[in-house]
């Protein structure tokens, strides 16, 4: 155990990975705080550049860039009730009211100490239960990752729940385009209309850009008027949202133990766990009635329980190669670009990675802790940063990110494709996510589906005969019952 | 009483028809898309002789995924057909509309699809600033303020990625007209 913690530090401690920690923090709390400008694209934007990078470092720019968004996120929800970043919905519910009361100052103390001890919870967390959890993935074999591929599809699917035909239908395209390319079992071609370019199948560094980065520029250039806002910091105590969370103990435990359970569930993540542990800050409140004008109770269940997901959802990534969400799946290339795959070996072969990870993670939390309690004076200025000009940059660096992998003109193309693609799908309200988690899990699918027939000669019952299978597609079917259940129920009711 | 919700506001539902039509429009197309992809199922993915089950063809995947996507755009069509979108549907407003409400996007792509084929004929600094330029411009942000925030963001990323990360382009035209040691200078670093 000691030698392990050793060999983290000894990794962490390298000049690249602390600069990718620092880098990847300020950069993630700087997009958080610029409203409309969202993490994933960003992250999307600095993965070709992650890759080139030792594995350490480039996960951790990425990691610093993610929770670091989150953190960021909040200041323009207190200040100005626009939240920063999607996540950051119900911190206007009660931290802009305060900035009303000319407690702006206390407010952000409150917001970036909870996501702090949320964040330092949920990384507790994942050293806890990912080695555990790869233990169980040890019993697993193609059919057992086949249905656990089939599940997070599922789970991704029905946590959008206004949206559910929408995101199957998203999550169908996905996996068609995972499937693009040469057939590896048997080197036929698919749906490549004899074009070149497509024999490699559909690249997901630019698809991902695309989707994420460019077609929000595209939102951003559409922006009329003067979109800059100012805003001003006021009121006392940049330090004191310490002693506020003392005062609520309960609810720190509790929104942080959502915020961890929920990470664990693909699709559910930050949103689900936000909105649980609001609803139940109130439930429990001994004044509900404050919420909504200003409780800090409830900034603390929707802080804590946002940053709570940010390392938990890497538990499901680092155990079994299942990831969460679509970030998780830009993490899983990087894994992949270095020959790292997730589940109990690397574990096993890499523990000074898993060790420098961890590590890793904990710095994030208290550089961008410890960056914010000190700069947010200067942070708040970057409101004034016109949307149209961060779409212009956002399109060049989406050139950059799209081509800059394997120096083609034609991945850029892509990426411009999957732009004009994603911007309909945001101005018709359709989730893109599902099409990311279905290039990459269908491919996860397909592969060990294909490999579960191989071992079973053509035989579907192997998916029944084995208990863990069996249970998986019994996790499925209940999942999906519950939702038409649940769709009936509330059509039924007048 | 509650007479907000109870009063129906006309106004409101005439967004909300509008809403619709828009969202039925897209799903009319996801659907004709993918059963365009269906029909070339049989010759985009081969069958393989192969005793281990058809679910292992290379067709399964693909037609799977194509079937999801129409099946439950079928979902929404069948939504649409109900509330009679086809009678109120007008093919050429609602084009006009839509290339009317995309024409910023539309005008940036295509802008962009410039910008990258002109990147070998200016070098990256040049064709950037034109790129990024022409957009403000277009965005009625071009004053002297942004000019400057642009010059000053593009020497970062010249700086960052040119120079730094030493992100590779190829040759470009325009340098081919200096002599030989400044042209090899622009070409790695401009």
């Amino acid at each position: 155990m000691m030698e392990t913690l050793l060999l983290g530090l000894n990794e962490v401690g390298q000049l690249n990975v602390l600069m990718a920690i620092v880098i990847g923090a300020l950069i993630g709390v700087t997009i958080g705080s610029i409203p409309g400008l969202e993490p994933a694209g960003v992250i999307a934007i600095l993965l070709p550049l992650s890759f080139s990078m030792e594995p350490l470092a480039g996960v951790s720019l990425l990691l610093g860039v993610y929770g670091g968004a989150w953190y960021g996120g909040a200041i323009p929800a207190i200040l100005m009730n626009t939240p920063g970043t999607p996540v950051a919905v119900l911190t206007t519910y009660d931290g802009y009211p305060m900035t009303l009361q000319g407690k702006g100052k206390q407010a952000l103390s409150i917001a970036y100490t909870s996501s702090f001890i949320g964040g330092i919870i949920s990384v507790t967390s994942l050293v806890l239960l990912a080695p555990m959890l790869s233990q169980v993935a040890r019993l697993f074999g193609s059919a057992e990752f086949a249905m656990l591929a089939a599940l997070g599809m599922i789970f991704v699917v029905l946590a959008h729940r206004k949206h559910v035909v929408e995101a199957a239908m998203m999550l169908g395209l996905g996996i068609f385009l995972s499937t693009i390319g040469i057939n590896r079992s048997f080197s036929t071609q698919v749906y490549t209309f004899g074009q070149e370019w497509l024999l490699n199948g559909i690249p997901l560094v630019p698809a991902v850009i695309g989707l994420f980065a460019m077609s929000q520029a595209f939102v951003l250039l559409s922006m009329k008027g003067n979109d800059s806002q100012r805003t001003e910091l006021k009121g006392e105590g940049m330090f004191g949202g310490f002693f506020v969370l003392l005062k609520h103990k309960i609810t720190v435990v509790r929104s942080a133990a959502l915020g961890v359970v929920m990470g664990l569930l693909p699709g559910v993540g930050e949103f689900g766990s936000q909105f649980f542990s609001y609803t139940l800050a109130q439930k429990f409140s001994k004044t509900p009635g404050k919420f909504g004008d200003g409780a800090p109770e409830g900034l603390i269940a929707s802080e804590t329980s946002n940053n709570a997901v940010t390392a938990s959802v890497l538990i499901p990534l680092l155990a079994f190669g299942i990831p969460a969400d679509a970030l998780m799946a830009m993490l899983l290339a990087v894994f992949m670009v270095h020959n790292y795959v997730p589940g109990p070996a690397l574990f096993a072969e890499r523990p000074e990675f898993i060790s420098g990870l961890y590590i890793s993670l904990f710095l994030m939390n208290i550089v961008v802790f410890l960056y914010l309690s000190v700069a947010t004076k200067w942070i708040v200025n970057l409101t004034r940063i016109r949307g149209r000009f961060i779409g212009a940059f956002i399109l060049v660096l989406g050139f950059i990110g799209s081509y800059s992998q394997n120096y083609q003109f034609s991945d850029a193309m892509i990426a411009l494709g999957f732009a004009v693609f994603g911007y309909i799908l945001r101005r018709n309200e359709i989730p893109a996510v599902p099409i990311i988690l279905g290039l990459v899990l269908g491919q996860v699918f397909l592969t060990r589906f294909t490999q579960a027939m191989g071992i079973a000669n053509g035989d579907l019952s192997i998916f029944i005969n084995r208990p863990i299978s069996l249970t998986l597609l019994s996790l499925i079917v209940i999942s999906i019952g519950v939702y038409l259940w649940s769709t009936f129920r509330s059509k039924a009711q007048p | 009483m509650n007479t907000k919700s109870s009063a129906v506001d006309p106004m409101t539902d005439e967004i909300d028809i509008k809403i619709e039509e828009r969202h039925f429009g897209i799903y009319w197309i996801i659907l004709f898309g993918a059963i365009a992809l269906l029909f070339f199922l049989p010759f985009e993915a081969a069958w393989v002789n192969t005793k281990r089950g058809w679910f292992i063809q290379p067709m399964f995947g693909a037609g799977l995924g194509i079937s999801i996507v129409a099946v439950f755009a079928a979902v929404r069509v069948i939504q649409s057909l109900k509330s009679h979108y086809l009678e109120r549907f007008n093919i050429i407003e609602a084009l006009s509309e839509t290339l009317s409400s995309y024409r910023t996007a539309l005008f940036s792509a295509v802008l962009f699809f410039i910008y990258i084929n002109t990147l070998s004929i200016f070098g990256f600094v040049l064709a950037t600033l034109f790129f990024v330029l022409t957009l403000l411009w277009l965005c009625r942000l071009l004053d002297r303020t942004w000019l400057l925030a642009t010059l000053f963001t593009l020497t970062v990323m010249v700086l960052i990625f040119r120079v730094g990360v030493s992100i590779w382009l190829p040759d470009v035209w325009l340098y081919s007209l200096l002599p030989d040691h400044w042209a090899d200078i622009a070409n790695q670093y401009l």
